[in-house]
């Protein structure tokens, strides 16, 4: 379970988060929706351990966040964080020198169901296969927390639902708790349960997807279009 | 231990072009110097092949600031900072790549003086012109100082880094006057420790470049301190990154 209390985060004279508050049960698939600047990216930056709060309390399957919750935490930032200088497949195995439940079976699938080549340079590969790089790497071992900031960035329309599919059909273990933000709501509105509406770092709305929908009588990203103005 | 082995070797080749290219420069150096001095041509082939362990410990330091600076620049710090590990390891796999760099440059300068030493030796060149110690007390010598002042450069250099992280503004500024403040600190308290020395010195004895026996005094209290402070600046270091690096 995630418990987020009264959670701030200021720079400089910029307020990015004002005392958010959540609590996420294990499992769920949660949509961080918002506007940019709503606080998405640095509220999952503080969640991932990339970042301190200014102020308030987080706690990740009762860890507050660190060295623990970062071994089960999957993160994909909004930017590429990978080496240019890498090989696809060097930066893999870079990565798993860190987690024990790496998985290489799993990764050959994921990069045979993303199209991308092991011995290709990062620094060579388009935005989107960096976006795809960034997947496989979040799905290749079974952390019990995944952080998707903005995962479809770049992704050519055709291939995100595909994409989208397998990984939540295919690739996601039972209990893994994955929170996305992204503001192609229409691409992943399917596979969220529950939904949590950002606006100027505060949350506007927060609730059960189908839940919302039925209130509402409309979709997700009708929801996110009317909350955003 | 794996981790930290990943991080280690991940530095080593995150910097390996700059590492070769300093590497290869100061094999192309030793070459010249040896063969120079072999042939007698150079009369003083000290001066080529001291040229770089005086330039390495003032290079390598700005190696180690770009090595922190370039993971923010090209945004891996993201993936870097959301791994398992301390901020500690990080930065202390980050000094070892560069101070590794350092070791492989010592080895390199002393390994070709010393030849040339044996070199000379059968030779017996007259008229050249070598530093006064010989043989394997030249490793011991050359290293003392060559490691005190570089691990004091690095030491502050790591601070500097860490620094970094909270100053946002007038940044150049504020890391020279950190790193001329370090150094006057370190040559104030230099000065009183010096008083030690004549307390605690040790002789050594070392073979000289004529073949006799000398006794030099080994300043143990001013290497510790050295020693002691640059461990003071790698554990301001780590401690600023350990609390203020974020993405």
């Amino acid at each position: 379970m995630i418990e987020v209390e009264n959670l701030s985060k200021r720079y400089f004279t910029t307020r990015a988060l004002k005392n958010v508050s959540l609590r996420i049960e294990q499992g769920r698939v949660v949509g961080i929706l918002g506007e940019n600047g709503s606080g998405k990216s640095t509220l999952f930056k503080i969640l991932a351990g990339v970042s301190r709060p200014s102020s308030g309390q987080v706690r990740i399957y009762d860890e507050p966040v660190g060295i623990q919750t970062r071994a089960f935490t999957s993160y994909l930032p909004e930017i590429n964080p990978f080496y240019p200088w890498m090989q696809v497949d060097e930066q893999l195995e870079f990565l798993s020198q860190f987690y024990p439940d790496w998985n290489p079976a799993k990764v050959d699938e994921l990069l045979l169901l993303m199209g991308l080549n092991p011995t290709a340079k990062i620094g060579e590969l388009s935005r989107g296969q960096q976006a795809r790089l960034k997947v496989v790497a979040a799905f290749a071992w079974p952390s019990r927390l995944v952080l998707m900031d903005e995962p479809l960035g770049g992704i050519d329309p055709p291939s995100r639902r595909r994409i989208v599919g397998a990984l939540f059909d295919q690739y996601r273990i039972g209990e893994q708790t994955v929170l996305i933000s992204t503001h192609l709501v229409g691409e992943v509105e399917e596979v969220i349960e529950e939904v949590i509406f950002l606006k100027d770092g505060e949350i506007a709305l927060q609730g059960d997807a189908d839940q919302l929908r039925q209130e509402k009588g409309m979709s997700l990203q009708d929801i996110f279009e009317e909350v955003a103005t | 231990m794996n981790a930290f082995k990943a991080l280690y070797i991940k530095e080593l080749k995150d910097n390996r072009s700059i590492f070769l290219f300093v590497l290869m420069a100061a094999l192309a150096l030793h070459a010249y110097g040896y063969t120079r001095g072999v042939e007698g041509i150079l009369p003083t082939p000290y001066i080529a092949l001291a040229f770089l362990p005086v330039v390495a410990v003032f290079v390598l330091p700005f190696l180690l600031i770009h090595a922190f600076s370039q993971e923010f620049k090209g945004q891996t710090h993201f993936q870097l900072l959301s791994l398992p590990v301390s901020r500690a390891s990080i930065v202390i796999t980050k000094f070892l790549a560069v101070l590794s760099l350092g070791a492989l440059l010592y080895v390199l300068a002393t390994g070709t003086m010393h030849l040339l030493y044996i070199r000379l030796g059968k030779l017996s060149a007259p008229g050249m012109h070598m530093p006064g110690v010989a043989g394997t007390d030249l490793w011991l010598i050359v290293g003392q100082w060559y490691f005190g002042i570089l691990l004091l450069l690095m030491g502050i250099a790591t601070a500097m880094s860490g620094l970094k992280l909270i100053v946002h503004r007038f940044q150049n500024f504020a890391m020279t006057l950190f790193f001329l403040g370090s150094l006057y600190l370190y040559i104030r308290l230099l000065a009183g420790i010096f008083a030690l020395n004549l307390l605690a010195s040790h002789n050594i004895e070392i073979t000289t470049g004529s073949g006799g026996l000398q006794q030099v005094p080994l300043f143990l209290p001013s290497l510790l301190f050295t020693l002691l402070f640059s461990l003071f600046f790698v554990c301001l270091g780590i401690f600023l990154y350990e609390r203020y690096a974020e993405a």
